[in-house]
């Protein structure tokens, strides 16, 4: 049998079957065309005068919401990086901000610990070199970002009341996940790590891999694959790789299963 | 109009069908031809092949669905199109890359050039899509009868590209073991 055969016989699908997919088609295409019109159609005055008048009224309204959210932002840092500004409205910010925690306390029907008041140095925040959970890893292949599978992970962060906390998740062996891991079709002989939500690679990366021959055979030897910085070279064919990368703050394995297949040109 | 009235109108022998089909199907038609073809002035030579056909064989047809019946022609005729202009080199439209694609559902190396049974083929596939979830079966459809192109067919599904890429390779790599177990020669 052929490519062109098959897509011969393709084109014999049963009519009803076509019809539920042309449904969608055609309800995509007229919204497109509808939003099209909205926007191209410059022969009715009246309606552009309409749609300039709404876009003002947007542009006040959403301009407006924006300044008031910057300004409040501006003066709140400045309060807290002890600018000039005056001890009266220090207090009336405490007063407003001790409000809205005071409600958010009444709601939690729980009381404050002293650590949770507002004292700004207390407050966690989530830094690249303490994330609360670990860093996704994407895959960069032919201009296209694919994120990764995470498997296995320890991990601990420092959370507000600067008490370390870790959790430890377990998952399937990669070769047992043949319908769930992403797949990667690619003529790249590379591909690129992009870990997401730090900009600190892992102090130690460990690659290795399986043919996809071996799925769900979970006692098939792995090869290992050197990484380049933040590439890995990919094997011929079909394989199943798993990363393992090791930060300060724990250990994560990923996983996903690549097609390699060399432009014959 | 209704589709009803417009088929009514082939049967009548009134030309006023194919003004009717022109208006109502021109455009959908020129999206599947253009989709095979890549070429504007191509894709309007197909839809204007499929009218001719349309006219010819309504009578003794009465299709029951007149868009699939019509895109069914504009596809065939469409890759003939594209067959008798790129006999030599391959364009890069959708047509071609869902060729290329598809070879991941035959064996790999040579394949045999024996002729399948294209109604026996086309009944298994029909079978293999019938059993498939919803979502798989609108992107291979999608992908492979309307050869939209990736981005379209994982926006009409509303997932993201690389997802769609996952689901069609699953897709096909099942429809491979489909035709195996279905004594098909790969």
């Amino acid at each position: 049998m052929t490519q062109e055969q098959l897509q011969e016989a393709l084109g014999m699908i049963d009519d009803d079957l076509i019809e539920s997919v042309d449904n969608l088609r055609q309800q995509r295409d007229s919204l497109a065309t509808a939003s099209s019109f909205r926007h191209t159609d410059t022969s009715n005055h009246a309606a552009n005068l309409l749609h300039i008048r709404s876009l003002q009224k947007n542009i006040l309204k959403w301009g407006g919401l924006a300044a008031c959210i910057c300004l409040l932002i501006g003066v709140r840092f400045f309060w807290l990086t002890g600018g000039s500004t005056t001890a009266d409205s220090k207090r009336d910010f405490d007063n407003l901000f001790s409000k809205q925690e005071n409600a958010e306390a009444i709601q939690e029907e729980k009381p404050k610990t002293p650590q949770e008041n507002t004292s700004p140095e207390t407050l966690f925040h989530e830094t690249s070199t303490n994330l609360s959970s670990p860093p996704e890893l994407y895959l960069m292949a032919q201009n296209e970002q694919i994120p990764s599978h995470i498997g296995s992970y320890r991990w601990h962060w420092i959370n507000s009341d600067d008490v370390t906390q870790s959790i430890e998740a377990d998952s399937c062996h990669p070769l047992l996940l043949q319908d769930s891991l992403p797949v990667i079709l690619t003529s790249d002989p590379y591909l690129t790590l992009q870990f997401r939500s730090t900009t600190i690679m892992p102090y130690e990366l460990h690659v290795q891999c399986w043919s996809d021959r071996h799925w769900n055979d979970i006692t098939a030897e792995a090869q290992t694959i050197t990484p380049v910085n933040d590439t890995i070279p990919l094997q011929e064919g079909g394989y199943i790789y798993e990363i393992t990368a090791k930060w300060n703050q724990g250990t994560v394995r990923y996983s996903f299963y690549a097609v390699y297949t060399p432009d014959p040109s | 109009m209704q589709d009803t009235s417009i088929v009514e109108l082939y049967w009548l022998r009134d030309e006023a069908a194919i003004r009717e089909t022109q208006n109502k199907y021109g455009r959908y038609l020129t999206k599947i031809a253009y989709n095979i073809l890549s070429d504007l002035e191509d894709s309007m030579e197909s839809v204007n092949d499929t009218y001719l056909h349309a006219w010819n064989s309504i009578p003794p047809h009465r299709p029951d669905i007149l868009s699939t019946y019509l895109a069914k022609i504009t596809r065939r005729v469409s890759i003939d199109i594209y067959r008798r202009n790129h006999r030599q080199k391959r364009q890069a439209s959708q047509y071609a890359l869902s060729l290329s694609e598809l070879t991941d559902c035959l064996s790999e190396g040579n394949t045999t050039e024996t002729t399948a049974d294209l109604q026996l083929l086309s009944k298994t596939i029909n079978a293999f899509l019938r059993d498939l979830p919803d979502e798989p079966r609108t992107l291979f459809i999608a992908r492979y009868f309307f050869l939209d192109s990736l981005k379209e067919a994982a926006a009409l599904c509303h997932m993201s590209e690389s997802k769609a890429k996952s689901m069609l390779h699953r897709t096909r790599q099942s429809l491979k073991l489909h035709l195996k177990q279905e004594g098909f020669d790969l």
